[in-house]
């Protein structure tokens, strides 16, 4: 088992109200402690891509936000190879290559050249370098044709391109990329997270990488992160977490409406199933029940099944599943 | 060692060149913008000109020339203007524009942004001092040209100690994102105390204690002193002593405003207030 590189150990993050003095320069919304993170960790090794996912005010971006330094945690430790993100913040920053989920960052004035240029400069690089890293990072990020386009004339999907060249102009060992395919289209985002796989691969990097989009974590298909409430609630590989928790759905399809709604009657009533939906006649459950034991419960309507088929659960549900029973939890 | 110093000053180059760079490109990318407003620069030129001509009496009764010693004012606050707000203002477009958390994580040092985000409007505010100067020369302003090198030290100088106060002011900034108090009352005292439009001399007795506290009324005077044909018997400290003065103040102002400065970014970063604006 290769060595973690993004090491980060039981971190707790609590936003605390403003004191008095603080308020009068800036009103603050938080009047009790937040927990932002409560015990998180993980390990992400070179060349594996670990995607954190959770609702709104999971906790990802005081996650990331921790990793490159821009604040600390309450309790815990987060590290990237090895240094401290805490006290050796500017040893990380010029190793870590960072994608914000805002395109604000751009220098929309400024062409996408320009805008590398500016960046290699303050990552302390030279002319010769800098000239040459420009042309292989917008070849390798599709944008080698629009080098001398501003900012404010990409495309949203082209913004977020350039924002990965930016992350990716010093070649970092490590990457962390904030919801990266935030503002792009489906198919933008797909060739998006594809090209991000690649380059992952090819330059044997560890990424920490955030989504809302069920498809893109299903395309990753490497190790998840679930955080909910800024509790952990799943951390592992996404065929473990399938493992753990699936439960595969049952289709049924009757030929009338009161045939599916009657036999959802007698099948929920039994331990173990879940109607996922009811309508139109058919009837969706979430069981790990057998065929077999559930037609014996649906004796008497029988000659109303049209077909039946046992399919795996969506992602989307499964994920909505663990959060469910983690929020009934932790409430 | 001198491979480690030659190092650290070859990266703060690089770091200074790629902040100029991007503020010029970006002031160039409006240049009718950046024209007029080089240009309105020239608008007190004139109107003290008319000024002058209506008080002039009142100058050639102690000694000197009042348009000459107003625009010496003009540039001597403008100069230190840049040194004063200029921080503010970059730092507040920073913010609003997003660009902060992306700056905050690159490898460079948070207290070097100070510098760097004020190089570009230092430049602005010296170009600005040359058309002012040029504009009085044309409506008939006489200097002591010998003054000029010593005048531009002056304002160098000058400039330094605003900057302590800016990187002060910024301090607060940083965590405000808005409001700029010490800019507010340093301001309203270097307008009324420091003798832009008039000599501390006319100030009242109990008061003009007070513009001595000021680093614009050294830098005033000094320019004074240095440029102005009859500089030499203006009333007040000589050009040296308040130099020395203005040393005084950068060598007071700088660690303070630097260790405040660094505090508060430490207090935003455990606060988790940098990224917000």
């Amino acid at each position: 088992m290769p060595e973690p590189v993004i090491r980060v150990e039981n971190v707790v993050k609590v936003y605390e109200p403003s004191e008095w003095w603080m308020r009068i320069l800036l009103r603050s919304s938080v009047d009790e402690p937040v927990l932002a993170l409560d015990g998180v960790s993980l390990d992400v090794e070179q060349g594996t891509i670990c995607a954190v996912v959770g609702p709104n005010g999971a906790g990802k971006s005081t996650l990331f936000r921790i990793l490159t330094g821009l604040t600390t945690p309450t309790s815990g430790s987060a590290s990237i190879a090895g240094w401290d993100c805490e006290t050796e913040s500017a040893k990380i920053r010029s190793r870590v290559g960072f994608m914000p989920a805002e395109d604000r960052t751009i220098w929309l004035r400024h062409t996408c050249r320009e805008n590398l240029e500016f960046h290699g400069r303050l990552q302390g690089l030279r002319e010769a370098k800098i000239q040459r890293r420009v042309t292989e990072t917008l070849d390798m990020v599709g944008l080698g044709h629009a080098a001398d386009r501003a900012g404010f004339a990409l495309s949203s999907g082209m913004r977020a391109r350039l924002m990965l060249a930016r992350a990716l102009f010093h070649e970092p060992d490590f990457l962390i990329l904030d919801e990266p395919t935030g503002a792009v289209d489906p198919v933008g985002s797909y060739e998006l997270i594809e090209l991000i796989k690649r380059i992952t691969r090819e330059a044997d990097l560890a990424v920490l990488l955030s989504s809302h989009r069920i498809d893109e974590i299903e395309a990753l298909h490497d190790r998840v992160l679930l955080l909910n409430e800024g509790r952990m609630v799943f951390w592992g590989d996404l065929d473990v977490l399938r493992s753990e928790w699936e439960q595969p759905h049952i289709t049924i399809d009757f030929d009338t409406r009161n045939a599916a709604r009657s036999a959802e009657r007698i099948l929920s009533a039994l331990d173990g199933v879940d109607t996922v939906s009811c309508a139109d006649g058919q009837l969706v459950l979430d069981t790990e029940l057998p065929i077999g034991s559930l037609l014996h419960q649906l004796n008497g309507s029988l000659d109303g099944i049209e077909s039946l088929s046992r399919s795996r659960m969506r992602l989307q549900e499964l994920l909505a599943k663990i959060l469910r029973a983690d929020s009934e939890g932790g409430s | 060692m001198l491979s480690a110093t030659r190092k650290r000053a070859e990266r703060g180059y690089r770091i200074s060149n790629a902040f100029i760079r991007m503020d010029a490109r970006e002031e160039f990318n409006y240049p009718l913008g950046f024209g007029m407003r080089s240009l309105s620069s020239l608008v007190p030129v004139v109107t003290f000109f008319f000024i002058a001509q209506f008080v002039g009496t009142q100058g050639a009764a102690v000694g000197y020339d009042y348009y000459t010693f107003v625009v010496i004012g003009l540039i001597g606050m403008g100069v230190l203007g840049a040194g004063l707000q200029s921080l503010s203002s970059s730092l507040a477009r920073t913010i609003n524009l997003g660009r902060l958390e992306m700056l905050l994580v690159e490898p460079i040092r948070w207290r070097v942004l100070p510098f760097v985000l004020v190089q570009w409007q230092i430049v602005v505010s010296f170009t600005t001092a040359a058309i002012v100067f040029g504009g009085s020369l044309f409506f008939g302003a006489s200097y002591r040209w010998q003054g000029l090198p010593a005048a531009v030290l002056i304002l160098l100088l000058g400039l330094a100690a605003t900057l302590g106060i800016g990187i002060l002011n910024a301090s607060l900034k940083v965590l405000s994102k808005r409001a700029d108090p010490v800019l507010a009352i340093y301001g309203v005292a270097a307008s009324i105390l420091s003798g832009t439009f008039y000599s501390v001399e006319v100030l009242p007795d109990w008061i003009r204690p007070l513009a001595w506290l000021l680093p614009h009324t050294y830098v005033l005077q000094a320019l004074r002193r240095v440029m102005m044909p009859a500089g030499a018997d203006l009333p007040g400290p000589s050009a040296w002593q308040a130099s020395l003065a203005l040393v005084g103040f950068c060598l007071v102002l700088y660690p303070l405003g630097l260790w405040i400065y660094g505090r508060a970014f430490e207090y935003g970063r455990r606060a988790g207030l940098l990224s917000g604006y």
